[in-house]
């Protein structure tokens, strides 16, 4: 596998210092969560944007390319330790600021309109290279599906965390 | 056709793993574990090791694309994780037979996928697949017992979901 397609460029440099500040950030902040959940809000996050990059970057759909090309490169992977440290600020902000309902539309919407600034400067820098007509804006509805079952899954675990699945239980 | 077949396979081995009445397997926390892991680890193994390798070629055909997607992404992830709990939770004598069970599925799948045209081998064989996904389900039982670990080390120090304490202040 290779480091690069196109040899180091702004991207590459930016990507590494990006993982830098955005992990630097992470461990001066909060550890409201247990380690068991963080490692979840962890895998959420690499596993969703592993999903659409695999899925809707990859031929034939080929929407998009992350760094220098269509080649799956270890810069490729440098990317996805991006996601960990913001899934977090997502999950620590709504808990934090006590998100009521009627504010989480609003929560989310504000969460996907700076979501959507960090991916243009991404975007700008060269991180991510747009394809077949693909553009900034329809970011924006996996923005907010991605967000919405984000705080769905929290909750859920929330509710249910120490609970071991016995379905029988729900006949009684 | 094809998409039907990998769609109700999918949907069946999700409810086989989420409604599961047999017994209880493990809290919902390590269920989530199982699946995110499952998903990252073949979702990324597809095009990142078997692609970049040219080990396999994948369909371009998108309705094929689609079937396959519900297959790497869907089917495999829950299909894993149901096993990786039934080796974790069975007896001894069981954990044989539970996998001579799992490696059959995997070489009848993967001879269906082939039939299918999902993807072809290149420099690949059907004992290189059950070779990776014995390696993977190894994985799994181990990422699982370690997140079980956190579990229990958590529990010691009265944690669950989050930790309380910090927003009582």
């Amino acid at each position: 596998m290779m480091w690069t397609e196109k040899g180091f460029g702004l991207n590459d440099y930016f990507v590494i210092a990006a993982v830098i500040v955005s992990w630097i950030i992470y461990f001066f902040l909060p550890k409201i969560f247990s380690k068991q959940f963080t490692v979840l809000i962890f895998l959420f996050t690499l596993t969703i944007s592993s999903i659409f990059d695999n899925s809707f970057g990859a031929t034939p759909i080929d929407l998009y390319d992350i760094m220098d090309g269509p080649a799956y490169t270890v810069m490729d992977i440098l990317v996805y330790f991006l996601y960990p440290p913001a899934g977090y600020i997502f999950l620590l902000l709504y808990k934090k600021l006590r998100i009521r309902d009627q504010h989480l539309v609003l929560f989310i919407l504000i969460s996907t309109a700076f979501s959507l600034g960090i991916e243009w400067i991404n975007h700008k820098m060269g991180v991510f290279k747009y394809k077949s007509g693909y553009n900034i804006i329809y970011s924006i509805c996996i923005y907010l599906f991605v967000q919405s079952i984000f705080v769905l899954f929290y909750r859920f675990l929330y509710n249910h965390g120490g609970e071991r699945i016995d379905t029988s239980k729900s006949r009684d | 056709m094809v998409i039907t077949f990998y769609f109700v396979i999918s949907w069946l081995m999700m409810g086989l793993f989420i409604f599961n009445r047999k017994k209880s397997w493990g809290t919902k926390k390590e269920l989530a574990f199982l699946v995110l892991l499952s998903c990252l680890i073949n979702s990324h193994t597809y095009l990142g090791l078997f692609e970049t390798f040219k080990w396999m070629k994948t369909t371009i055909n998108p309705k094929l694309y689609i079937a396959f997607l519900l297959f790497r992404s869907v089917f495999i992830p829950f299909f894993v994780s149901f096993f990786s709990l039934l080796f974790f939770n069975c007896t001894r004598s069981k954990k044989l037979m539970s996998l001579l069970i799992y490696g059959l599925i995997i070489l009848v799948l993967d001879k269906i996928s082939l039939s299918f045209e999902l993807y072809s081998f290149k420099k690949w064989n059907h004992f290189f697949t059950l070779v990776y996904y014995f390696l993977y389900l190894y994985f799994m039982i181990i990422a699982l017992k370690w997140f079980k670990h956190l579990g229990v080390k958590e529990a010691d120090i009265g944690d669950d979901v989050d930790r309380k304490r910090f927003w009582s202040k």
